[in-house]
This record gives C-alpha cells, structure tokens and sequence, in this order.
C-alpha cells in the first residue's frame, strides 16, 4: 500500500517547493545572443535532470509529492520553436567541445574522464530533449501531475507585485494573465501561486482568490510579523482575513540548502561552479565553440570547490554523489528530528516548507538533483516520521487554520523591497507607474477597438509587463549585466509608449506590430482588459494627484 | 525641470537625519536604449514601501513657478489616510525628484505631502501602511475553516471590496473577543 494514504502515523510533513523561473531572453533578431544561455543552461542543468529524477522515482514506485511553479516567461520560452532550435544548435557545439576535449585532455586521466562525463551529459540531454520529450517540456512535466507533482502558478512576467502599488491594475494583471496562462499549458486550474521574490502585500488577496488561487507562500517574516501572532510560526499555514491559505518558509530548511558557506552546495567536494573552461583555456582554441564571439561558460567544468582559496583539485562525480546522499540523509535526519520535536509541542502534525529556486538544483548546486532525488527516496523508504505534502494535501487534510494578517515582505536580503528599491533601479517605478496608469486609460478607453487595436493592446500589455520583470531591477542592483537589464527596462517601456501614442492617436502602425509580435512573442493569452479597474477599485491612484 | 537635492533643509527628526538624498537621473547610462523622459507632465505624489521604517517617494510638479521653495512632509495617518500629529519628516525638494525617507516605526499608514509657499499642499501621495517588523503581541483569536472565514468575512460590513476592510478591522474584532473574555484572549473561537 502506498505510503501516501497511510493511517496517518507520520509525526510531521515537508512540503518541497521548487520555483522556475527565467526572464524573458529571446532575441530573434539575433542569430546568437549571449543571454538566451541562460535558457540552456538551465534546460541541461536542471529542467531535463529535473524530469529524469521524477522519471525514476515513477519507475521505481517512490510515491512523491513536489510543488513546481513555472512562470509564464519561462513557459513561453520553452515552448518556443526558435529557442528550441537554438538549444539544439547549443547542444551540437557542446557536445563537440566536449569531444574536443576528450582529446585535448588524453594524457591528463583527472580532467579526460570529466571530459567524457559531459560528452555523455550533453549527448544523453540532446537524446532526451529530441526524442524522449520531443521538445515538449512543458508537456513532460505535467505529466508527473499523475504522480505527485502539484503545479503552481506564478505572475506573468515575475513582476515584484506589492511595488506595483498604488497601480494595482498591473497587479491583477500579472495575477491573472499567470493564472490564464497556467491554465492553457498546462490544461490544469492551479491551487497555488508563487508570488515572484516571494513578494506579499495584503493588496493582492483578493486578485488571487478571484483567480481561484487557494494559497501562496511566504517568507519566515511574513508570517511571523503577522497579526495575531501565529501559533504555530511557520510550521502550519494561516489564513488571511480574506481566506487565503500562506505557507511561511522554514528557516532552518532553507540555511541548510541555500547558504553557499554553511549549507551543503558549499561542501569542497561539490563541483566549483565558478570554474568553467570557457574562461580558462586560449580563446583561439574555444572560438568555434562560443559563437557569441565573448568567452562565456561552455558548462565544462573541471574542478571541485576543494577550499577557501584559489587552489582547486579535479572534480570527483562518484565522491561529489556519495556526498549528496550524505547529505540528503543528514536533510531527513534534521526533518525527522524537527517535526518530532514540533509535533510535541503542537496539537496537530507540523508542516515543514522548503521553497527553493529550480534552478539551484543542478545548475548553481550541480549535486542537487542527486540530493533530491535521494531526500525523497529516504523519506519513502527509511523515516516514516515525515511524509511528503503538497499545500493543497495539506489543506484538504487541515482544513482550519489561524486567521492571520499577513505582513508584507519579500525572501530578499533585509526581508522586505531594498533590494528591488534602492540606488541602482529606484529610477524605474516613475516610469512603470506611469506606463500602468497609461495602460489602465487605454482599457478603460478601448472597450470596442478593432481587430488592430485590439492586438496593440495585447502588445502593449506584452511591453509593460516585460518591463516589469523583477530580474531587471535584480541585475541592477546586484551589476552582473547592468547594461543589459537597463536596456530591456528602457526598451520595452518605450515600445509600450510608442504603442500607447498610437492607439490613443488612432493610427496604429500595423508594421511596428508586427515587429513587436514577432520579437516579444510571450504571453498568447493575454487580455490587456484585465488593466480595467474593477467595480469599487480606484483606476490609478487614489490619492497622489494636484490637490 | 531638475531636481536641486543637494542641500536639502531638514527637519530635526532622526527620520530626517537618516533620509537618502539622490539627485534625480533616468538611471545609469544610456546604453543604446531609448532614452525615458524625466518627468511626464503629470502632478504627482507617489508613495511607496521599502522595509518597516523605510519609504520611498517620488513626485513632480508641472506648473512649480521659478525659485518657489517647495517641502516634502510625510505624516503617520490612520487607515483611511487622516493625518495624526506633526510631519515624521520634513525636507525641501525640487519640483522633479525622488528620496528614500525614513519613518520612525513600522505597522503604521503614512502619507506625503508636497508643499510650496502657499498655505495647503500642492500634492498629496497614496496612504501606505508599512511591515510591523516585529512579531504581534496579539496571540491566538479565530480558528476557522475556509467557509467559515468566508461566512466571517461577508459579515463584515463593506464586504470584501471595502477600503476600510484590512487591518483595522482586524483589530477591531479582535479587540471585541478580548473584551467577551475579561481581557483574555479567546483560544479557537470557532474551531471545526
């Protein structure tokens, strides 16, 4: 009998949660563009690993339970044939690079091993994505919705959406049109909503439950800082007033997986990341390989952490492996331990939640989906003491909760907006909230428009909303590709603009349309009437005009 | 029109004394990208929130005349945004800008102002209401299930879309079930 309808003898639950996301980075009109990486990376790191693990806990009958949120950008990008294509192309000159190798490294055993790891890596992810999933991603995941995993659905465009405020229009925009798209890919209405950089306010309440969303998650603070306190901190979830269930996230769970020095991805026998042949070895001899004509990571990485200092020994997979299930035993060992504990000192079965961000798992923690992958064979075959959940198991199983007000915050340094409003991207949000208040008066206007306006209005709903990813104002502040992030929030703001102009001036330039559609191609189902205010709800602001 | 931060008068207020004070820009460089307007030619206040006692506000105003000193107050208000008591902060702007102020507590509404010789403000901002930052001292009150929350909540009055309906109301209720219990809190009130 399956472990996942047991007579309920487990002293506690943990609710894993992983949220995928990648901005929007396709760029057709170039024929190779050094940010549409990200994009592959993380298909061969971690989306095609991801598959493979939920593959064999099925074929190897480990009941499972994981929450996956995928946003829209990152949907839409799976989904396209362009990008498609330029995986492959992607895969090709890996594979060849990697064969490369195999030869330049013959007579150094440490590194032509490793060399031939990733040749059988990429080969064996061109294999899976070309012919196990036929390109279709999106469809192989939600296939493992038969076999315990619960998808969630996330804001359009991973807009940061309490820094919408006062424009809350963008808000239920980005909340509906997730919630729109989830629904066409996935052909599932989603229980769940991962709020992008965790980001609540009390405001978007009543979007979610429109959309039929029953819960979200929080970071510790936002639950922890709520009103009345919450019995239970984090280790049940409340309602809001409004009757939204929040899940807080759990501190120690979270240290443990994330932190790069105290957590198990810094462990010196884990890959160093931070090593990529693609900045190490003669550019004459890597050119063929890089078409972006810049030395950038070719995902051939030779070293383990090894220590503090720059000194750095071959990478060991068969060690690096053996440490990951040490690891995700030490992960369930705690777990067992702290809902033992909990469960002593509450009056019902605590639940443990561990959001975590996908692509950690295989891409920045290249171990991470052995440690999963192990974490959960644990629990299923050795300590029974925890059961894997997803929220809406949870809530059918606890149906009442405490009635909290949720505080505002984010999981960004400092807890709250600093990060996403300060110095380096402050500048932003004037433009934003003027570009969504603009939005709101063409919904309002245009509640007949012609088969042209209409697609501008789409288009233009396209253009804010990219403009409102939260990745933008990341880059920013953290000045990894400043340049690139200013340009996108500046681009698409003056599309919207240019958009804008037209349709409130009545000549649309259909050319202009068709170019913004075919570039930013994101979003199908978007409806830029979600804009409207809605009855009882002020357009714009309410106050913060000429007194 | 540009902003002139550069020696802002201040009021005496740690609030103040702890305000960032950044000249007015469209961001760094231009990047090839088109360039954004500094200003939109439309008069406004916006407020928004940063962490428990720290705000964010940018603002213009289209028709300032010449060398008119213009002050930007912010004020802790109630939820329906009536200002309480004397400004947390107090500084001279120009007509374009944008600062990082701090306030001196979280959990609590506030509400900008934007003030030139005359005798009322020029602009008002939206109301926010900021993190706690702290845990509540209140503990435990109402135990429900969703459609008894859902019951609840329709009881309210304004229902669901009611400004008025946040916080406040919260507090309010909660407070009646510490008055029904001699100052104690009831414990699952309405528990399955």
């Amino acid at each position: 009998m399956s472990r996942l309808n047991p007579p309920h003898q487990e002293k506690g639950y943990l609710a894993i949660v992983l949220h995928a996301h990648l901005p929007f980075v396709r760029h057709p009109e170039n024929s190779s563009h050094l940010e549409e990486l990200w994009l592959f990376e993380a298909i061969t790191d971690t989306y095609l690993p991801l598959l493979e693990v939920m593959q064999g806990w099925v074929d190897d009958g480990v009941p499972f339970r994981l929450t996956l949120s995928v946003t829209p950008t990152l949907a839409c990008m799976l989904a396209d044939p362009l990008l498609q294509r330029r995986y492959v192309q992607h895969l090709e000159r890996s594979i060849a690079l990697a064969h490369q190798e195999m030869l330049r490294t013959r007579g150094e055993p440490a590194f032509h091993r490793l060399a031939r790891m990733y040749r059988d890596r990429f080969e064996k992810a061109r294999e899976a994505f070309l012919h196990r999933y036929r390109k279709d991603l999106l469809g192989a995941l939600a296939h493992f919705t038969r076999h315990g995993l619960e998808l969630i659905a996330s804001a359009a465009t991973h807009a940061l959406l309490p820094l919408t405020e006062p424009y809350l229009s963008a808000a239920r925009a980005q909340i509906q049109a997730g919630v729109e798209h989830h629904r066409r890919v996935f052909g599932l209405d989603p229980a769940g909503f991962w709020l992008p950089e965790c980001g609540y306010c009390r405001s978007l309440d009543p979007f979610l439950l429109d959309q039929g969303i029953r819960y979200t998650f929080t970071d510790t603070h936002g639950l922890l800082h709520g009103v009345p306190r919450p019995k239970y901190a984090v280790f049940a979830p409340v309602y809001t007033p409004r009757g939204l269930a929040v899940f807080g996230r759990d501190v120690e769970t979270s240290k443990q997986v994330w932190s790069a020095t105290e957590g198990y991805p810094g462990d010196f026998d884990y890959r160093e990341f931070y090593r990529d042949i693609g900045h190490d070895l003669p550019w004459e001899y890597l050119a063929p390989y890089l078409p972006w004509g810049v030395r950038a990571d070719t995902g051939l990485k030779y070293y383990r952490i090894t220590g503090r200092t720059p000194h750095k020994e071959p990478y060991d997979p068969e060690r690096a492996q053996w440490k990951a299930r040490l690891h995700a035993h030490n992960f369930v060992f705690n777990r067992v331990h702290q809902v033992r504990y909990l469960r002593e000192h509450m009056d019902r079965r605590p639940v443990v939640v561990a959001p975590y961000d996908a692509e950690l798992f295989g891409h920045w923690w290249f171990e991470g989906p052995w440690f999963l992958d192990e974490v959960v064979r644990r629990i299923h075959e050795v300590d029974h003491d925890v059961r894997l959940v997803t929220p809406s198991g949870y809530l059918d199983e606890h149906p009442t909760q405490q009635v909290v007000e949720v505080s505002s915050s984010t999981w960004g340094y400092k807890g709250y907006f600093e990060v996403w409003l300060e110095g380096s991207n402050d500048w932003i949000y004037r433009h934003l909230h003027r570009a969504a208040e603009r939005m709101e008066e063409l919904a309002q206007r245009f509640t007949r428009p012609s088969p042209v306006e209409a697609r501008a209005l789409n288009q233009a709903a396209r253009e804010l909303m990219l403009a409102q990813s939260s990745d933008w104002a990341f880059i920013m502040k953290t000045g990894t590709v400043v340049e690139y992030a200013v340009r996108r929030t500046r681009e698409h703001l003056h599309r919207f603009f240019t958009l804008a102009d037209q349709l409130a001036a009545g000549r649309v330039d259909e050319g202009y349309l068709e170019e913004l559609e075919a570039r930013d191609n994101l979003l199908p189902f978007v409806d830029y009437r979600a804009f409207r205010p809605q009855p009882g709800q002020p357009a714009g602001l309410a106050t913060g005009a000429r007194i | 029109m540009l902003d002139t931060p550069s020696s802002p008068s201040r009021s005496l207020s740690d609030a103040a004394d702890a305000a960032r004070l950044i000249p007015e820009a469209h961001g760094p460089g231009a990047h090839g990208a088109p360039p954004l307007p500094e200003a939109y030619g439309v008069p406004r206040l916006v407020l928004m929130v940063k962490d428990p006692r720290a705000l964010f506000a940018y603002w213009e105003l289209p028709e300032s005349r010449p060398g008119e000193e213009l002050w930007l107050t912010v004020h802790e208000t109630d939820s329906r945004g009536t200002v309480r008591g004397e400004p947390t902060g107090r500084y001279r702007v120009g007509a374009v800008g944008r600062y990082h102020l701090a306030v001196p507590e979280g959990g609590r509404y506030y509400r900008a102002y934007l003030h030139g010789s005359g005798a009322g403000p020029l602009l008002e901002s939206n109301v926010v209401f900021t993190p706690p930052g702290r845990p509540s001292e209140l503990e435990d009150a109402a135990w429900l299930s969703k459609g008894e929350l859902s019951r609840w909540f329709h009881w309210q009055p304004g229902g669901p879309w009611s400004p008025g309906f946040d916080l406040a109301a919260v507090e309010r209720w909660l407070s009646v079930q510490r008055t029904s219990s001699d100052g104690r809190f009831e414990v699952e009130v309405w528990t399955r």
